[in-house]
């Protein structure tokens, strides 16, 4: 094992490095609920982490970046996967998954029929407008013409 | 001294460390440039090649194609100044984003034949390839039943058994480029032909061990090759570098031409 770190010799760009990588690396912690966040975050820092150590050992905020990524990985990938699990299992879940499925296919549906719009009111200007009528006169007597 | 493939990365990694700003800049420069020129010519000509149903003729669709080709070769010379920024990081010259241009101010003719002499040889390799798949495809075709599209699979297959030997003779005429500006187009392919006699599958082997960093890319959505490229492309020097060094004796690099 090389003490390149431990001498406190080494390179500026090597210790920045390993610090952003603990920091993307505790962000990818935060985020761990939402997978396609935290996922891409950890590798990020994973990626960092290793190519800070240059030609050396990792250093212990590598170490540390590359320990909490990897656990956030795992975690993160568990999290979804359970999520998953849950939605194809439990009924109430399910029921609630198909009817969010079914809102995003009719907002994004190319068929203006079964758009998402077709159940919002009808605007104005899609009704006929009624044909110009004769001007209503009053007269005497109450009457109109 | 014939360094093995770890220590070629270890190396790599050594002088990248406090560069990667430069590196991953430069290659992000690189990529906008070429990108933006796709984007611009895919507004400018009504049809392309992904729209060609609703190309308006075939002007528009030979227009496009010939300005997609001369976007690969301006995005190939950036891609040899690209490596020539590597080189200078390697041998700790210095070094700047405008090296990304360097191509452009150097012989830009002898990138372009460069580049013209090995899609030539590819397309001299692939002629009998597509013979070969289109022969297998129609036989498992009419003997098994199997649908036509065996005959891409086996193409894909074929081209790639044929075709990466091939190229690995060729991976190191843009270092040689960058190297030796006197050589002509021919010299420089028969001299990386001549260098990596005996060292193709090393080199493949140092490509392949690239794997895990991919996954990786992969994981981040992409985002990771902007380190994990310089790191590929120093180590890919360093190579080129180390078997400059051992074979500088050899009868071969002993030629006057070569050496002076």
């Amino acid at each position: 094992m090389n003490d390149f770190y431990d001498n406190g010799n080494a390179p500026e760009g090597s210790v920045k490095m390993a610090t952003a990588a603990l920091i993307v690396g505790i962000a990818a912690v935060l985020f761990f609920r939402i997978f396609y966040l935290s996922i891409p975050m950890a590798a990020i820092s994973i990626i960092l982490a290793l190519l800070s150590r240059g030609g050396y050992t990792v250093s212990l905020r590598g170490k540390l970046a590359i320990i909490v990524s990897s656990a956030t990985i795992i975690f993160s990938a568990s999290n979804t996967a359970y999520t998953i699990y849950q939605i194809y299992h439990d009924p109430v879940l399910r029921q609630q998954f198909e009817m969010y499925m079914e809102y995003f296919e009719r907002l994004y549906s190319e068929d203006e029929d079964s758009s998402i719009w077709e159940l919002l009111p009808r605007q104005e200007q899609d009704t006929p407008e009624p044909a110009p009528s004769a001007p209503v006169l009053p007269i005497e007597g109450g009457e109109q013409i | 001294m014939i360094y093995d493939n770890r220590e070629l990365k270890k190396r790599a990694r050594q002088k990248l460390v406090g560069r990667y700003g430069i590196t991953a800049g430069t290659l992000l420069l690189c990529n906008l440039i070429t990108t933006a020129l796709f984007e611009l010519i895919q507004s400018v000509i009504p049809g392309n090649l992904y729209s060609l149903s609703q190309a308006s003729s075939m002007f528009s669709i030979a227009a496009y194609l010939v300005c997609s080709i001369i976007i690969v070769f301006l995005g190939n010379i950036l891609l040899s100044g690209y490596r020539y920024l590597h080189m200078n990081i390697a041998r700790q010259q210095p070094c700047s984003v405008s090296n990304l241009f360097y191509g452009f101010n150097h012989q830009p003719d002898k990138v372009i034949l460069l580049i013209l002499r090995v899609l030539s040889i590819n397309l001299l390799y692939m002629l009998p390839c597509l013979f070969i798949s289109y022969v297998v495809g129609s036989l498992f075709y009419t003997l098994l039943g199997t649908s036509i599209e065996i005959f891409s699979i086996t193409a894909i297959i074929v081209a790639a058994i044929v075709l990466i030997p091939v190229n690995l003779r060729y991976v190191l005429i843009f270092n040689l480029w960058a190297d030796y500006p006197d050589l002509t187009v021919k010299e420089m392919t028969l001299k990386s032909r001549e260098m990596m006699r005996g060292n193709r599958t090393r080199y493949f082997l140092l490509i392949l061990s690239f794997i895990g960093w991919y996954l990786l890319a992969l994981l981040s959505l992409g985002i990771g090759l902007i380190w994990i490229q310089p790191y590929v492309m120093m180590t890919c020097t360093q190579f080129y570098l180390e078997l400059n060094e051992s074979q500088r004796d050899t009868a071969y690099w002993s030629n006057e031409r070569y050496n002076g």
